[in-house]
């Protein structure tokens, strides 16, 4: 067991009432709607949800690399105080892979196939620190031992294919963490991995996290991954944060029923064998949510006061439920 | 006691890699693995990528061609089975693969692609295979109106429905299984997982199913082979692999498994088992 995290001061990523839209033929569609999430100096937050969550669009927002078609409707990101949204291009070009940096989920295709590894790695400092390609080739070497790469001096000279997903993803990690940036991006960094090499690279994360004091957004489906890395996490459905709190409250206490559904559809590996017990039907297309609460119409506590939109419930400092009913829930469990 | 479904024995599968003549290598996929089914049992191996549980699967399914050993099925040796008994063998042995939106051709109906392995085996005429098709898809739990969508008007949940209805249609003895879940959701997963289980048991299926996902295994079969780099270091009772892993391989790959029951702890692998 790690320590708890240290108090938090000042807030590296400060997200509010952001909603993202995306512009068809049949008018706009809202993918994130009002979400609020806050990340402290070397936090680990996990965001969890399903696929048509919106947890990835919100990540794209802070980084300004959203999709063609997608929109900003109102909100603010901060980092570090400073504003990310309506910022000219070019300021957003500094940012990025400078002051954040993103951990994809398949890194042989985030790399160039091209090029030598070490050159990808070194390139950061290249153009945001202004050295030379002879000093970041030489910096890379150092990066890449720092995420435990054998042999880095050999592996710089390499090319992407040359390495197994394992070390294509530490050397992504490495990339990023080049500029010591405050804010790491992790989308599914894992979920291409074998769970031995998951492992590693979760370890990895954690060693980076308290030597360097990076706050880390660590975006996954996987329940397991969050209770194992994250200090506080955020469940995400539909587009719309449900349920949030610190890691130990969030799979004790789960307050919200999504919450709760997704830990008993979950097939565990440790303790006793307990059978599944799925969500019936399946995530609403955004054009088709359910009036009022988003997740009523496959929650088995939903009644009539489910059709209002659901209100913020506290159910201890920290931990926040979505759900008109979180507090009979409480008490029931 | 009645004879095994299924019987693999030492089969193994080398590949060639680069030219024959000029220093080709050979490489192991599948050492000398035996395995026995017996019939409504369900099989899980587990293993993680390169562990050569999916060439197995495919040699039983006779799309790779063992380098050694044989694979019987009800007691015939598969891979000398032609003609009309191979076809006889293809109506008893079905599959279910990964990613259902691959796996059916986007141009047919969900009633075209559930009645096409009813023709290929000639059985009944059209309007008795429509009924065949509609009781099927009920079985899977969807609606008879599903017959009239193509596959890209259904989701991934409902696309792997459709898959196995397809591979039940023909009412088989066996259903080999290749990570039928891994491009789902958990809530999704859940419950293709729960209708696996009700359709196995009510249809006296037996089951290989091939995963990465332990707790997926876990949850669905009755006995457990651990692979790892082309062979079996471990095969048991699921609960006793489990709660009892003897391999030190086994070991570490369940100890690795990140567990929402535990809280912020760092895993400690024994790292000498691994690569």
């Amino acid at each position: 067991m790690s320590q708890p995290k240290p108090p938090v001061e000042g807030l590296t990523l400060d997200i509010k009432h952001l909603s993202i839209a995306f512009q068809t033929r049949h008018g706009s569609v809202t993918v994130v709607d009002d979400v609020s999430l806050n990340i402290g100096k070397g936090e680990i937050v996990g965001v969890i949800g399903e696929s048509g969550s919106g947890k990835t669009i919100a990540s794209l927002a802070v980084l300004g690399m959203l999709p063609r078609g997608a929109r900003v409707l109102e909100g603010s990101v901060h980092l570090s105080g400073d504003s990310l949204l309506d910022q000219p291009e070019s300021y957003q070009r500094a940012i990025r892979g400078d002051r954040v940096a993103l951990i994809p989920q398949d890194a042989l295709r985030a790399l160039n196939p091209t090029l030598q590894v070490g050159l990808q790695v070194g390139e950061p400092l290249t153009l945001h620190r202004g050295i030379s390609w002879a000093t970041a080739r030489k910096k890379a070497v150092e990066l890449l031992r720092s995420v435990e790469l054998r042999d880095p001096e050999q592996r710089a000279v390499e090319y992407p294919h040359q390495f197994s997903g394992g070390m294509q993803q530490r050397a992504m990690i490495a990339m990023g963490l080049s500029t010591e940036p405050e804010l790491l991006i992790a989308d599914e960094p894992t979920t291409a991995l074998d769970v031995t090499v998951q492992a590693q690279v979760l370890d990895l994360l954690r060693d980076i996290r308290d030597t360097h004091g990076t706050s880390i957004l660590f975006i996954t489906h996987d329940l397991g991954v969050v209770a194992t890395l994250c200090d506080r996490v955020y469940v995400m459905y539909s587009g719309a944060i449900v349920e949030e709190g610190p890691v130990e409250r969030i799979f004790s206490n789960p307050s919200h029923p999504y919450t709760r559904g997704l830990l008993d559809a979950t097939p565990r590996v440790h303790g006793a064998l307990t059978g599944l017990t799925p969500i019936p039907g399946q995530i609403p297309l955004p054009d088709a949510r359910p009036v009022g609460c988003r997740f009523s119409d496959r929650c088995a506590f939903a009644g009539a006061e489910c059709r209002q939109t659901p209100p913020a419930v506290t159910i201890q400092e920290g931990h926040i439920s979505y759900c008109v009913k979180a507090l009979e829930l409480e008490t029931e469990a | 006691m009645s004879s095994p479904l299924l019987e693999v024995r030492s089969a193994s599968k080398q590949f060639s890699i680069g030219s024959r003549w000029f220093g080709g290598t050979q490489f192991t996929a599948v050492n000398c693995v035996s395995l026995s089914l017996m019939p409504g049992e369900t099989l899980g191996i587990v293993g993680e990528s390169g562990s050569g549980k999916s060439t197995l699967l495919r040699m039983i399914l006779r799309l790779v061609r063992p380098t050694g050993g044989d694979i019987l099925f009800e007691g015939k040796d598969i891979w000398q089975s032609s003609g009309s008994e191979l076809l006889a063998v293809r109506r008893r042995m079905q599959a279910v693969f990964q990613d259902p939106a691959s796996s059916f051709n986007p141009r047919q109906s969900i009633g075209t692609v559930l009645a096409a392995p009813l023709e290929v085996h000639d059985i009944g005429d059209s309007k008795s295979r429509m009924i065949k098709v509609a009781e099927t898809l009920e079985l899977v739990g969807l609606s008879p109106n599903y017959m009239t969508r193509h596959p890209h008007q259904l989701s991934g949940g409902q696309r792997q429905r459709v898959a196995i209805a397809r591979a039940i249609i023909l009412r088989p003895s066996l259903l080999l299984a290749d990570e039928p879940t891994s491009a789902l959701d958990v809530s999704v997963q859940a419950q293709i997982l729960a209708l696996l289980q009700t359709i196995n048991r009510e249809l006296g299926l037996a089951c290989v199913f091939v995963s990465h996902n332990l707790g997926v295994v876990r949850t669905i079969a009755d006995r457990v082979a651990v692979m790892r780099r082309g062979e079996i270091v471990e095969t048991g009772p699921t609960q006793m692999v489990f709660e009892a892993p003897q391999h030190p391989y086994t070991q570490a790959l369940l100890s690795a498994v990140p567990d929402p029951s535990r809280i912020r702890s760092r895993t400690t692998i024994s790292s000498p088992v691994l690569p």
